[in-house]
Order: structure tokens, then sequence, then C-alpha cells
């Protein structure tokens, strides 16, 4: 049972109206745990006081706003490369998902940074390239938008998602080659987590939580638009009984 | 002579004639570089430190606005649909454009350069860096704008568009060459690294630009 | 757990995640409403819908 099994839209279907409850029932309890343990058991920084506790929302929503581009990569590589069916769907769903916990990032990060920092903005490069990552996601919203006809939204949008992926490493690394206001990574290095473990397991508990809720949103999402795809074929089907001659065919699939 | 060289031949002397992208590219830059002094103010102390960032916003519109265009002709004379229908390699067509439209459109803003600077009170170490970052900073604006055109000549309604999704992807490209420039003139900051950086992403851009303006060209209209 | 000085700046911080994920669920609750109202408008016309009806 492999990727090529959920080519097919109606076993995808199955799968997340199986799946759904599961993901947000699941994420929501984690969650509660992890906030708890965010606000009651982690300790408050010995410099930065309780405005740490913006961390275990802030971080989460970096991470998945850059897991959530790494998805739409995929996904385009999916439909350029593969030509799988639900690859374009997916991409759709995840971005203004992605989109908005990159949003989120940006304005607790800002609020973050005005008690850390003393300064609502700075132009260090995480920062820069989190901007940019939100303006790209704004940009292939945009380009779903303007595209009538899915198959070709599909493929245009995987172009330009596949452009865009070269500012995933960009961030990532950015706090390392650039010593400059943002601090370094101290989760995900290859000598291990630099962060008091108090706070590192409520932080992952949250990221767990948060990521499942969003798997939660994106089946959602993908289910609307599978149904958006095929009342559109019906339409379609339906205004050519009525003015045959005036209507053309749809390319593509009805899926 | 092979096609490739023909084809930024013809459109090198297409676009350096009258009417042709050179002309209006190289007098938009002018118009911006001497209108910001009018809205900054006549302080030259100030606007030689903005000066570098000032040149370089001007050649990131001249060269954005510029591009629109690039394969609008080809699709009005159906070479396009000729190149998705044959199995001529796209790529190579890309290339070829973008090398010509930079030949016929940066290069002419690079050239001005030394002269609008002098406008802007830059002093000729300055003057030298900015000439350098942008000769090996536009191609990267070049490659980045084929795909913008592509996406123009590919989407039904798509020109605004297209400047909304380049933007991002061309603030590095800023950020480097003016910190390249600004190190120039600085003494401790050392010139080479954001240098090196401006070059990396220019080679990078003619790689990711070419395969993503050859892809969006492939899929056409429909 | 002390109430920092800074409790503005936490609380706008987190209200701005509640809000983000609000707004997500809205989106998605919103859009179904109206694609299962574009499927009414199609059923009275007489279409067969029973292939988007299956979803959801």
């Amino acid at each position: 049972m492999g990727i090529l099994d959920y080519a097919n839209p109606t076993r995808v279907l199955r799968f997340s109206r199986a799946v759904k409850p599961w993901f947000l029932g699941l994420g929501l309890i984690t969650l509660a745990v992890g906030l708890y343990g965010a606000f009651f058991t982690a300790p408050a920084d010995y410099q930065q006081g309780e405005t740490i506790r913006i961390m275990y929302l802030h971080v989460p929503m970096a991470w998945l706003a850059m897991m959530a581009y790494s998805m739409m990569a995929l996904s385009a590589i999916g439909t350029l490369g593969f030509k799988h069916p639900m690859a374009d769907v997916s991409a759709k769903a995840l971005a203004p998902i992605g989109a908005t916990f990159t949003a989120i990032c940006l304005i607790t990060g800002s609020l973050w940074g005005k008690p850390m920092w003393n300064t609502w903005w700075v132009w260090d490069a995480r920062l820069t390239s989190v901007l940019i990552l939100f303006l790209v996601y704004l940009g292939i919203i945009a380009l779903w938008q303007a595209i009538e006809e899915p198959i070709k939204a599909g493929k245009v949008t995987a172009i330009i998602t596949l452009v865009g992926a070269i500012n995933l490493p960009i961030i990532k690394f950015s706090v390392d080659w650039w010593y400059t206001l943002h601090q370094p990574a101290s989760v995900f290095r290859v000598d291990g987590p630099t962060i008091y473990p108090a706070m590192l397991y409520p932080l992952l508990i949250c990221a767990v939580g948060f990521t499942l809720v969003f798997f939660y949103l994106h089946f959602a999402a993908m289910e609307n638009e599978l149904k958006r795809r095929r009342i559109r074929a019906m339409q379609m089907r339906a205004a050519r009984r009525v003015a045959p001659e005036q209507t053309t065919l749809p390319q593509g699939s009805t899926a | 002579m092979s096609a490739f060289r023909a084809l930024i031949a013809r459109d090198v002397r297409l676009a350096t004639r009258v009417g042709g992208g050179a002309l209006t590219g190289t007098l938009f830059f002018l118009a911006v570089i001497v209108t910001i002094p009018f809205g900054v103010g006549p302080d030259l102390n100030l606007l030689s430190r903005i000066g570098p960032a000032i040149m370089w916003i001007g050649a990131l519109l001249a060269t954005l606005i510029g591009l629109e265009r690039l394969f609008q002709s080809d699709k009005d004379d159906g070479a396009l649909d000729l190149l998705r229908l044959t199995d001529s390699p796209v790529s190579n067509f890309v290339i070829a454009k973008v090398i010509a439209h930079w030949l016929g459109s940066s290069l002419p803003l690079v050239l001005v350069t030394p002269l609008l600077s002098l406008l802007l009170a830059l002093e000729p170490r300055a003057i030298l860096a900015l000439t350098a970052t942008l000769a090996v900073g536009t191609p990267a604006l070049s490659f980045l704008g084929a795909v913008g055109a592509a996406l123009a000549v590919t989407l039904r309604r798509g020109a605004l568009l297209m400047a909304v999704i380049i933007l991002p992807f061309s603030i590095p490209v800023l950020i480097f060459g003016v910190a390249a420039t600004r190190a120039a003139i600085v003494d401790p900051d050392p010139f080479w690294p954001p240098f090196a950086l401006l070059t990396a992403t220019s080679l990078i851009y003619a790689v990711i630009g070419t395969l993503g303006a050859a892809a969006t060209l492939k899929i056409g209209d429909g | 757990m002390v109430i920092d000085h800074h409790f503005g700046f936490i609380a706008f911080a987190w209200l701005s995640g509640i809000i983000g994920f609000a707004g997500i669920a809205f989106w998605v609750w919103r859009d179904r409403k109206a694609l299962d109202m574009q499927l009414a408008e199609l059923e009275a016309q007489g279409v067969d819908v029973s292939r988007a009806k299956e979803i959801s």
C-alpha cells in the first residue's frame, strides 16, 4: 500500500473521514497537556522572565510554516514529476494554512521581540527570510485564485513552489551563517538540543499537538477542494446540457 | 552562426532599436535616480549614504518593468507554440532570451551607473563597487524575471500578479548588492563575502530561473 | 505562575495564535457551507450530485 493507492480520491476520502476526528481529538488533548506544561510546570527564563511563554507558540508555528511549505514542495514534485492526481489538491489546501502559520510566527515573534530586544522588527537574516516565505505563500495563493482551470493552476503553482523552495534551507541555516539578532538553533542541532529539558518537553508536546491539529485542518481543506472540483465538473456538464454550442470541454480530470 | 547566437543577436538588435526595451529601461532608471533626491532632500551626506540603495532599487524596478514583455513577441508570432510542439530544448531558448535581454537592457544600466552616481555624490570607491555589484547582480534579476515573464505569457491575467510573486525573491539580491557596496565604503567591513554571495545568488537564480521559466512556458495556454 | 509585567505581550501573542487557528477553522467551515449550497442548487436543477455528496 503505497502512495499510488492514494491516487484514488475515493480512497483518500475514506481515509480522511476515518482519521480526521482522531487528529483533532488527539491534537487538542496533546495541546492541553503541552500548554499546561508550558505555563505551569516549565520555569520562567532567568533572563526573559515570563515572556518565554511565547516560545511555546512561536517556535511550533515556525516549524509548521516550514513543514507546510515542504509538503507543498513535495506535492509539487508529485504534480510535475509523477502527475499524481491528489498532489495538487494537497498543495492547494496547504497554502492558506501554511500562510496563516507563517503570519502567526511573524506576529508572535514581533510581540516577543519587543520586550526582549526592544524592537518590533529587525532586518536580520532569519526574520527577513521568514517574511519572504510569507510573501511567497501569498503569491502562491494569488496564483491559485488567478488560474481558472485546476490542472493548469496545479502545474504553474507547482513550478513557483519549487522555485521558492530554496528559501527553506536559507531560513533554517540563516541563524548559523549570520550572527545577527535572532538566536541560533537550540533544538535541531547536530550536537543535540541546548534548551533546558523542563522547557524542551512542553515545547515538543505543544509542537506535536499543533501538528496534529494542522493535519486535521489539512484533511478538512482537501475534502473541500475535492468537493469543489466535483461541483465544478457537474456545473460544466449541466451547462453543456443547456447550451452545448456555447461551452467548451473542460481539460483534465473530473476528480 | 548557431541558432542560439542568432536569437541573442536578433533580440539585442530589437531591444536597442528606438521603442525597444533598452532605452525605456534606462530612461526609467534615470527618472528614479533623479526623482528620489527631490523627495529625500539635498543633504549630500545623506544622499551618498543611501545612494547605493537608491541605485539598486532603481535598477531592480527598471529591470522588472522591462522583463514583463520578455516573451510577449514570441507568443504573438507563434514561436512559443512552435517551441512547445517541437522537441527543441526550451531551456536554451530561455537562456538566449535572458542573455539578450541583459545585454540590451541591463548592461546599459550598468554602463550609465558611474554617471548617475555623480548625481548622488558617491565617492569613487563606492561607484566602482556599485557598478561591479550591479554588473554581477542584474543577471540574477533577469533570470528571476524570466520566470515572471513566462507566467505573464502563460496566464490570462497575470501582469501585476507576476510582479507580486517575483518581488520577494529579488530581496536577497538587493540585500547582498547594497551590502557589498556599503562594505566597500565603510572600511572595516569586508567587500568580498557579500559580493561572493551576490555572485552565488546570480548563479543559483540562473539555474532555477531557467528551469522555472522553461517549465512554465511548456505549460502554455489552455 | 507570576504575572509578568510583560503580560500584555504574552496575551496578545497567544491571542494572535487563537485568532489564526480560529481563522483557518472558520475558512474551512465557511468554504464547506458555500460548497454545500452550490450542491443544493445543482440538485434542485436535477443534476446527479451523488459523487459530490459522498464527500462528508
